[in-house]
């Protein structure tokens, strides 16, 4: 293609500014939705993978009746006040098969210094837990000290490291890597730190109801929930009669039972994504052919011509070919420009609304999206129209200028 | 000789039968040639110029021009010898519609130079022939006018400096004169016959027997077949 051809082509594409743009415009859509699809796309299964690496346990025991949903709770992180019974964490120490058996507790605050919102605390037994304190060594390879807290990745803690709860500042000892939902908001301390900061919400007069009420005149701590980790071979469903037999109200949730639920959401999500983008696929490429096919009708005196002061056929159809690019490729530069402000202006409103985990790819995984969108839709004009472009190519100069002729 | 035509065949089906719209055709153009082929409408005159330049394929028969048989000879290499050796006038004046007459002028320039069609001012055009060219067809004015701007006469002559702008060796014109004046078709005959003068090949279809006293070379053609002016009844115009 020569300075000829670009010429041409740009003509023809600034030419009929209604159909050019109107055809670019669909494709600027198509190249939103892709975009968008595929970086939700990666952001979900990026979501999933690091809180499955991050779960650890093979069994997590919750109760039963309250609010509390097993994914809310132990995968997003939402807070709602429930315990289990007293007990139950000896008691599952005691059964056959379980290696570990480690509790968490959950404490909501009103809105901390730190955040807009209200936070999650989640206290961590440090002799037994097994799930938390592996995410926070891989941040902070010393060991956290006595008082001190680690925050979610979305938590702001200023210049002075530092978190307020209830008149108290707990310095922050690490930021952990995004998990892709709301405990990505939440701060992680131990057993200690936890009572310190329920006492604090003492002095203020603020009570955690049922931590308090359910505690009073005994000496056994109820919890919010237990993780376990089982021995090799360990019996699942005789484990899980067995505590049901033994307490009321608790809901046992193995590894697989949480994440499929998670992975439903997630395909489901996936698949309405890409319907979308192969309805939009279909109507830009039925809205190509048609109106290629009706404009290159149109002209064909034109072509006719260029035949005759000596264009060949194969460059016949480059000129078509090259239209259709020059479609594509306006649409896909609009699409993404758009579609990227977008996405990534609102890409924390959309982890918090999808329910799902969600983690924004890293600059490697968005170069190859973007790559892929752009490849894709700029060969999308020209194998639409290229059945078009070889019609071209095969026109009958002749028979062209004589029905002008006639 | 520049061209070399024989046993040339264009076949066409009409309602189910067979028709030769050019019948065994033998034609031979030297350089400075000025053949005028006369015919009624139908006659096959246009398609047997649509085969000479390489526009359409013969059914039969070989197109043989300086020496190199268009059969033998892929599209791509007889579009570049139309280009730039054969300027080609149709009947019809087809226009690019959004390019000036100017830049429609020297497209086949462009295309030949691979250069940009977009023309800014004649002062561009820097090849004194057809700056006189255009002077001569009486339309220097008119060529930064879109080609919609122009009447159907001015369109023709525009379309002869067209064909004319890579100085081809052979020039085929396709009733070159319809829509035209007596003046203005006496200065297009003119202009035809100063470049056979000056060693162009030229052939002409036409009805317009003015054209007869400007040809070296007088055939008709009727019913697809060509014949020469000694077997023609205008052989003697």
């Amino acid at each position: 293609m020569n300075k000829t051809d670009l010429n041409l082509i740009i003509e023809n594409y600034l030419r009929n500014p209604f159909r050019s743009f109107g055809l670019s415009l669909l494709i600027a859509l198509l190249a939103s939705v892709l975009l968008v699809g595929g970086l939700l796309s990666f952001s979900l299964s990026k979501g999933l993978n690091r809180l499955s690496s991050r779960l650890g346990a093979d069994v997590i025991v919750i109760p039963q009746g309250s609010e509390i949903n097993d994914q809310t709770v132990l995968l997003q992180g939402d807070s709602k006040y429930a315990y289990l019974p007293q007990g139950s964490l000896e008691f599952i120490r005691g059964l056959d098969g379980v290696e570990i058996a480690t509790p968490q507790y959950f404490l909501t605050t009103l809105s901390s210094s730190c955040c807009d919102q209200k936070v999650l605390i989640i206290g961590f037994e440090p002799a037994s837990d097994f799930v938390i304190q592996p995410w926070i060594h891989e941040v902070l390879t010393d060991k956290l000290p006595k008082g001190a807290i680690v925050v979610g990745s979305d938590i702001s803690v200023g210049e002075k490291r530092t978190v307020r709860f209830f008149d108290h500042e707990y310095p922050v000892a690490a930021t952990l890597e995004p998990v892709g939902n709301k405990l990505d908001q939440a701060v992680f301390v131990d057993v200690a730190t936890l009572a310190d900061i329920r006492e604090a919400a003492k002095a203020k007069g603020v009570i955690f109801l049922h931590q308090d009420v359910k505690s009073e005149g005994s000496d056994s701590p109820i919890y919010s929930s237990v993780l376990i980790k089982l021995r090799a071979g360990a019996d699942i469903e005789r484990l899980s009669r067995e505590i049901h037999t033994r307490f009321d109200g608790v809901q046992i949730r193995t590894r697989k039972d949480l994440f499929s639920g998670l992975e439903k959401s997630a395909n489901f999500l996936q698949i309405v994504v890409w319907s979308i983008v192969a309805l939009f696929l279909m109507i830009a490429v039925a809205a190509i052919v048609i109106s290629f096919s009706l404009s290159t009708r149109e002209r064909r005196r034109e072509y006719a011509l260029l035949r005759i002061v000596g264009y060949a056929r194969k460059r016949l159809r480059t000129l078509v070919l090259g239209e259709s690019l020059l479609v594509s490729a306006v649409g896909t530069y609009i699409g993404l420009l758009l579609s990227s402000v977008a996405f990534f202006t609102f890409k924390i409103w959309i982890g918090e609304h999808v329910n799902v985990p969600f983690i924004v790819p890293g600059n490697a995984e968005i170069a190859a999206v973007y790559a892929v969108v752009v490849l894709l839709l700029h060969s999308v004009g020209p194998l639409a129209v290229y059945g078009v472009a070889n019609k071209v190519s095969k026109i009958d100069a002749y028979a062209a200028l004589r029905e002008v002729e006639h | 000789m520049i061209l070399n035509v024989s046993n040339l065949y264009k076949t066409y089906i009409r309602r189910g039968e067979e028709f030769n719209a050019v019948d065994n055709v033998e034609f031979f153009a030297w350089s400075g040639d000025f053949s005028v082929i006369y015919g009624e409408s139908g006659s096959g005159k246009s398609t047997l110029l649509s085969l000479l330049s390489g526009i359409n394929r013969p059914s039969k028969g070989s197109v043989i021009f300086n020496g190199a048989d268009f059969a033998n000879l892929s599209d791509d290499a007889v579009s570049a010898v139309r280009n730039e050796k054969i300027g080609y006038i149709p009947q019809e004046a087809v226009f690019l519609p959004h390019f000036t007459v100017l830049e429609n002028i020297l497209l086949p320039k462009a295309l030949r130079d691979g250069e940009k069609i977009e023309v800014r001012s004649i002062a561009d055009v820097t090849d004194v022939d057809i700056a006189s060219a255009l002077e001569t067809l009486g339309i220097a004015h008119l060529v930064h006018e879109m080609p919609a701007e122009l009447s159907g006469g001015e369109l023709k002559r525009a379309a002869i400096a067209r064909a004319l702008v890579n100085k081809p060796e052979v020039v085929i014109a396709d009733e070159p004169t319809s829509n035209l004046d007596e003046t203005n078709a006496k200065i297009v005959f003119d202009l035809l016959a100063e470049l056979a003068h000056s060693g162009t090949s030229v052939i002409v279809a036409t009805h317009d027997p003015r054209g007869f006293r400007y040809g070296d070379r007088i055939y008709t053609m009727h019913k697809g077949r060509l014949l020469p002016s000694a077997e023609s009844d205008f052989g003697g115009l």
